[in-house]
């Protein structure tokens, strides 16, 4: 009895200890709520507009699998290389598609300010990418730091 | 009882021959032969390929920073051309129903009435409705993708890209279309716009020189022409500056009264050509012919709301039929 009691004991103990090993829940990020609080709180030398969803295309190449959404802000005078882009996928698996569809942009704006603004390089060159669960962070400014913490604190 | 197995290896009794093959004294040369028209072909080839015309090389480094402009008719070394651009490109999918325009254009006048304002630009108009641009085509630089990203006239089409030059715009694709990525004219020619807009000549203040920007706008509306021998081509004044902005900004030191010149040469090049010169600089300008302040946040760019500005212009100016 004895023997059977303390068995039983060791297996309680064991089922507690993974109890609270539940499945990993995925972290959510309220993509909209993220950027209107970054345009609050950070300073952006330029006046930074919202792309809508039938100009996006133009700029970034989303049309991939396990894409969900995409929200991008830009310089609206193109006076500056200012930009913000927060990309949902499905799954960790479209997040190098995601990627590579930001790596484009950058390019992008590498060749356009290159001869126009020169000037502009230097922050081009200090843009952060930043992956986290399923979404993917794409920021030129010069707020990085403060951006990419504040996205971080975002996902729940 | 274990049995013994003899093994022995085979011996070899015969001397072994080698097979030699029956040669042909013919064999060296037909390789030989074959040998040169490899070769051959492979410096055809080259050769073709490196004789292939080169993209127009800009004689001046064409941005907005002054600090990196040359003087005219000292060519700076030309730019190296990108090998990817920016994709600028919005053509609607619908547009808004064509609502009867309070007037209607036609076909492009020789002698369009002036405006009494700069020689030869176009004069007021009756107004006309959004509808108006459903089959126009707009072709400039980043102030005209401003159009795009501001949503100034969602019906409209927009063929511009950040960094556009009077060189470029033939040279640098920068314009998805569908799969491919095109130059802004490769682009408008697979279009039929019954009306384009140009506003090209910014990129190249203070730095390209009023001849070169003159000779290359004249050869930009040849080309747009001949694309297009039908449809009306406006072409819209270079907008005014902010100077102490612009001077700030981009250590440019391209003065109102720089433009001003330019402009009236462009409006008689305009004529020149067959073309309809709007001054639209004239709605910018403050009393001292300069772009205001809270107008522009470089010196040269448009904020959100002088876009209205900009369409309220365009819809008073349009070519009206006799």
């Amino acid at each position: 009895m004895k023997k059977g009691m303390k068995i039983a004991a060791c297996l309680a103990a064991v089922a507690l200890l993974f109890a609270g090993c539940g499945k990993k829940e995925a972290k959510t990020l309220d993509a909209g709520a993220f950027v209107k609080q970054v345009m609050e709180t950070v300073s952006y030398d330029d006046d930074m507009v919202e792309l809508s969803e039938n100009v996006l295309p133009d700029y970034y190449d989303l049309a991939f699998d396990g894409f969900v959404s995409a929200v991008v802000y830009v310089s609206g005078s193109g006076a500056t290389s200012n930009e913000l882009a927060v990309i949902e996928v499905e799954d960790s698996n479209a997040l190098s598609d995601a990627k590579e569809a930001v790596d484009k942009r950058k390019a992008d704006l590498t060749a356009n300010y290159q001869d126009y603004i020169p000037a502009e390089m230097a922050r081009i060159e200090k843009a952060i990418v930043v992956e986290e669960g399923n979404y993917l962070l794409f920021s030129i400014s010069e707020s990085n730091e403060s951006i990419e913490k504040l996205f971080r604190d975002s996902l729940k | 009882m274990a049995v013994k197995q003899n093994i022995t290896s085979p011996s070899r009794t015969k001397p072994v021959r080698v097979k030699r093959r029956n040669r042909s004294p013919l064999s060296p040369l037909l390789v030989t032969v074959a040998a040169a028209a490899v070769f051959s072909g492979v410096v055809a080839g080259v050769w073709q390929i490196s004789s292939a015309p080169a993209p127009e090389e800009e004689p001046f480094v064409l941005g907005l920073d002054g600090a990196s402009s040359s003087s005219e008719g000292q060519p700076a070394p030309a730019p190296a051309q990108p090998e990817d651009g920016f994709a600028a490109v919005f053509v609607p999918e619908s547009s808004e129903a064509p609502a009867s325009p309070e007037s209607e254009a036609s076909q492009p006048q020789e002698n369009p009435p002036s405006s009494g304002g700069v020689q030869g630009a176009l004069a007021e108009s009756p107004r006309v409705t959004s509808a108006y641009f459903d089959d126009a085509v707009f072709v400039g630089d980043s102030i005209t993708t401003g159009i795009k990203i501001y949503d100034a006239m969602s019906n409209t089409t927009v063929l511009a890209a950040t960094g556009i030059n009077l060189a470029s715009i033939h040279t640098k694709p920068c314009i998805q279309y569908g799969e491919e990525t095109l130059t802004i004219m490769e682009a408008l020619a697979r279009m039929d716009p019954k009306k384009i807009y140009v506003m090209m000549g910014a990129n190249g203040l203070g730095s390209a020189g009023d001849d070169w920007t003159i000779e290359q706008y004249g050869a930009l509306l040849d080309s747009i022409k001949k694309m297009h021998p039908d449809s009306i081509i406006y072409v819209q004044s270079i907008l005014p500056v902010n100077e102490e902005k612009f001077k700030a900004k981009y250590n440019n030191s391209t003065t109102n009264a720089d433009i001003d010149r330019l402009n009236e040469r462009l409006a008689a090049l305009s004529a020149e050509k067959g073309a309809c010169y709007l001054d639209l600089a004239s709605a910018f300008k403050d009393e001292n012919g300069a772009m205001p302040a809270d107008f522009t946040p470089d010196g040269i760019h448009l904020n959100s709301a002088q876009y209205i500005t900009w369409f309220d212009y365009l819809k008073t100016h349009t070519l009206v039929e006799e």
